[in-house]
């Protein structure tokens, strides 16, 4: 097979009718991916039978494993070969990933995880969707580390969205989730996949090592480097395991940014920590990806992500048909936190109203920007279910409820 | 039409999803927007089951059914569990006698199309029901044309059984409307009465 | 080649095998972390040994190392060292092996990351015969962590965690890949290193899963705590408790009992993973 044939092959073209998880699996193998591990867990199992049947046609790997551990880590292993690989799972399943994952975000590794969230804690509920992983995505693993995570709301959307956080994941060089729910998984809805010729356009490839750029005295430099004030951050591309210019010895201990060697010195160890932190949540505004609805008048600003946004977005049309002045911000990235939009949307507005479908993991995180500009601190309130998914009309007694 | 919401219930293997999936790929057919999910409990067989399809012209937001248009209802469980769900005026129950016998609406119009009973005397074949609900679906709710609840037919079953099928399905649009003359005519009698 | 401490080029003898390492082409000299009379640097150098007969273009045979004691060994071993967390190293060679078939990943584990953390993916790789080696270090003890028990500690050893002796039966890692699935599997110790060394070039050209044991002295931790204080003493300990496989058949299991039977234990051709996922590959490419 030829890239052309290969090409044609990953994109399924057409206008067709997908169920979430299978939208989510096209537009991985769309991106590129190449590589699948996964572990069967509810809901997400139509992943990896999609994988299984779809990435053998365009010459890729479908792996079943023991476990999710073996999972993630394998997926580690073909990242590290110059593969574009994934993995997916639900709540319990992520919660054995961590180990690997907070190691994935110390070497900086480019690989997607997708968690189809269904509702917890222990074995929860299978069927019934949650957002109640959110923290755990960024803070489930041992350390400090930044992630990108993105939480589309439509099974178009799980396409085109699978598609870029591949390729944020090539971009910054770091483990990128994809924010799916049992509820969302499961749904049917019309997908229009463009010509593979479009795609290709979308689509980010793995930058190439090139060792006359990216080498310290003869040494492969595998590991982003930034200036002294962290302002400026130069992430290279990594030689791939079964190259020439693999580094003798890439270790899953804290390293040197520079050497990438073992260190047990603080200020070194502190400063890969800070590297690989910064590097995400310093870029958050060219990183993060919001949509805005008419906020532009807005008094009441509801923020939120996922599939509760298409319960806001309703709830916004409603309003503003009774002529409440009711804006929506859209985090189409959760992490990092889109604190530049947060920030500037605040600023308008004179109350925040969060729906989630947790108990306010990220309305936590707002209430952290929530201030006008001479610092008078603006109510931030939170419509909150774990297992239920929020009916318009809650969101709009709830805006009801706060503008008496 | 601006935005129709179905919403079936019944027993997990009695064609819930199918029915559901069915309209939603017709709807598509014709290239309207549609969204269609479904809940069930652990159990796969047996356990009870509800899907529901949003057909709009425009895009949908709040993909779930907010108040629905029709009900469909195939189990004494679900009828329980889902009439006070049919608020709307004009809203409508399609029920299938063979499995829901004693369930009757005083306000709201009922549609009783005994698709296992027809599927059995006449094409000998119980799986062909779901076709002719589905068909006695597209006849009263007319969320779709009859071309393309044919068209969603020949993309669905295997060929083989493709004639028997669309027989199904002509039978199913033929006893709906004749179901809903024989109701407009009461209707009729009624506000004259 | 056990220790020798960096304390300047010019004052250290070339040691004859040293110079294939990474760490001597990088530093100019080798040097390994690994205690006194430890039997890892005999180890490391029989596999630099075999390197260099059998002329490997190292970047197509990349170790893979996990954590333990030998975790450092990267410093005298030949090729490439990818190192992972305790334990995952078969998952991650599969998912190595899976994005570059052309690649034949060694996989280095100690006991307590093989037997006890990883033992889930080792019967895994073994069942999916991925084609790899696995090398397992058997020192009998978790010697990094301070001499805690281990699975294959010996019963009525004294380690950290069993200061009353109090012991549990241990593991026996060549009859778990027997019955996992392995198509290559041998055992030897630090006394039959070139024994070792026909064995890894047997599974270097091996289709399958390798799978080869060697067990270890630990003077530093196993050896101190159960009257075993010198490198001789352990190296001896091992020595005599070994019987050849060949000698262990005509023995019964009472005698065999806290043995290591050392020697070829199997080599059988099986499809491999990846003979099997190519052919579903070539079969879609139509």
């Amino acid at each position: 097979m030829n890239k052309d044939e290969i090409l044609k092959r990953s994109v399924y073209t057409g206008t067709h009718l997908l169920e979430g998880n299978v939208a989510m699996a096209e537009g991985c193998i769309a991106a590129g991916c190449r590589f699948f591990a996964g572990y069967p867990i509810t809901p997400q199992s139509e992943v990896p039978e999609h994988m299984a049947k779809r990435l053998p046609e365009v010459g890729g790997v479908f792996m079943q494993m023991e476990d999710e551990i073996a999972s993630i880590s394998a997926v580690v292993g073909a990242t590290l070969t110059g593969k574009k690989a994934m993995s997916s799972t639900s709540g319990p399943g992520f919660a054995l990933m961590q180990e690997t994952l907070s190691w994935a975000n110390l070497i900086e590794m480019p690989l997607v995880v997708a968690n189809v969230q269904r509702v917890g804690p222990g074995s929860g509920v299978v069927s019934l969707p949650t957002h109640g992983d959110i923290t755990q995505i960024k803070r489930g693993g041992n350390g400090e580390y930044e992630v990108i995570a993105i939480a589309p709301n439509s099974c178009q959307e799980l396409f085109d969205l699978s598609i870029v956080a591949f390729n944020l994941a090539e971009i910054w060089r770091v483990p990128t989730f994809i924010l799916s729910d049992a509820w969302l998984g499961h749904m049917r809805e019309k997908v229009v996949i463009p010509e593979p010729e479009e795609i290709k356009k979308r689509i980010v490839p793995r930058p190439e090592y090139i060792p006359a750029e990216n080498e310290t005295e003869g040494r492969p430099q595998i590991y982003t480097t930034a200036n002294k004030d962290f302002t400026e951050f130069n992430i290279p591309a990594f030689p791939p395991l079964g190259s020439k210019h693999f580094p003798y010895w890439w270790i899953s201990l804290t390293h040197s940014q520079i050497s990438g060697m073992i260190t047990e010195t603080p200020s070194v160890a502190d400063n890969t920590n800070m590297t690989i932190n910064y590097k995400i949540s310093k870029n958050e505004a060219k990183i993060s990806i919001v949509k805005r609805y008419q906020l532009d008048d807005a008094e009441i600003a509801i923020i939120t992500y996922g599939t509760p946004s298409r319960s806001a977005l309703e709830a916004v049309n409603e309003c503003r048909k009774e002529g409440i002045k009711v804006g929506l911000l859209r985090l189409v990235t959760v992490w990092p936190i889109a604190e530049t939009a947060i920030r500037e949307v605040a600023e308008k507005v004179k109350q925040i109203i969060v729906p989630e479908m947790n108990l306010g993991q990220i309305a936590e995180q707002i209430e952290r920007f929530a201030f006008h500009t001479d610092g008078q601190r603006i109510p931030v309130h939170r419509v909150s279910h774990t297992a239920i998914l929020h009916t318009p009309k809650e969101i709009i007694d709830k805006i009801k409820e706060i503008i008496q | 039409m601006v935005r129709t919401e179905l919403k079936f219930a019944g027993y997990g293997g009695q064609g819930v999803i199918t029915l559901a999936l069915l309209t939603a790929k017709a709807a598509l057919e014709e290239g309207k927007e549609v969204s269609q999910s479904q809940a069930y409990t652990a159990v796969a067989r047996g356990g009870s089951v509800w899907a529901e399809t949003v057909i709009s012209d425009k895009e949908i937001d709040y993909p779930r059914a907010m108040d629905p248009d029709y009900m469909i209802l195939l189990s004494i469980d679900a009828a329980k569990n889902h009439k006070k769900e049919l608020k709307k005026k004009t809203g409508a129950f399609i029920t299938d006698p063979s499995s829901l016998k004693k369930f009757k609406s005083k306000k709201k119009t009922h549609y009783q199309i005994p698709a296992a009973q027809i599927a059995i005397e006449q094409f000998k074949m119980p799986v062909v029901a779901n076709v002719i609900l589905f068909g006695a679906i597209v006849e009263i709710t007319s969320i779709v044309s009859k071309e393309s609840a044919r068209r969603t037919i020949e993309n669905t079953v295997p060929p083989k059984t493709l004639e028997m099928n669309l027989k199904a399905l002509d039978e199913g649009f033929r006893y709906a409307e004749q179901l809903k003359l024989e109701i407009s005519k009461e209707h009729a009698v009624n506000i004259t009465a | 080649m056990s220790y020798s401490a960096p304390r300047g080029k010019e004052n250290i003898t070339p040691h004859p095998y040293g110079t294939n390492t990474q760490m001597h082409k990088l530093m100019g000299f080798p040097f390994t972390m690994f205690c006194k009379g430890c039997g890892y640097g005999s180890i490391a150098q029989a596999i630099c040994r075999v390197f260099k007969e059998e002329n490997l273009q190292e970047e197509l045979f990349p170790f893979i190392v996990n954590i333990g004691c030998y975790s450092s060994m990267p410093t005298v071993l030949p090729g490439k060292t990818f190192m992972t967390l305790h334990g995952r190293g078969i998952a991650v060679a599969t998912g190595v092996k899976m994005a570059n078939p052309k690649l034949k990943p060694i996989s280095i584990h100690g006991d307590g990351d093989l037997l006890s953390i990883g033992t889930n993916h080792f019967l895994h790789g073994a069942r999916r015969n991925v084609d790899m080696i696995v090398i397992l270090l058997n020192n009998n003890i978790y010697g990094m962590t301070g001499g805690q028990l281990a699975p294959t500690t010996p019963m009525g050893s004294k380690t950290s965690t069993t200061p009353y002796r109090y012991g549990e039966e241990p593991i026996d890692a060549v009859e778990l890949a027997k019955v996992s699935g392995a198509t290559y599997i041998a055992r030897w110790n630090t006394s039959t290193i070139r024994d070792f060394m026909k064995s890894f070039k047997k599974a270097l050209h091996h289709k399958g899963f390798s799978f080869i044991e060697i067990v270890s002295q630990c003077p530093t931790q196993f050896g101190h705590k159960n009257n075993l204080p010198k490198a001789l003493d352990g190296f001896n300990f091992i020595k005599n408790n070994s019987i050849r496989i060949n000698k262990a058949k005509d023995m019964s299991p009472e005698e065999l009992k806290g043995k290591y039977i050392i020697g070829e234990h199997l080599d059988i051709d099986r499809p491999t993973l990846w003979d099997r996922k190519s052919q579903i590959i070539e079969k879609l490419k139509d």
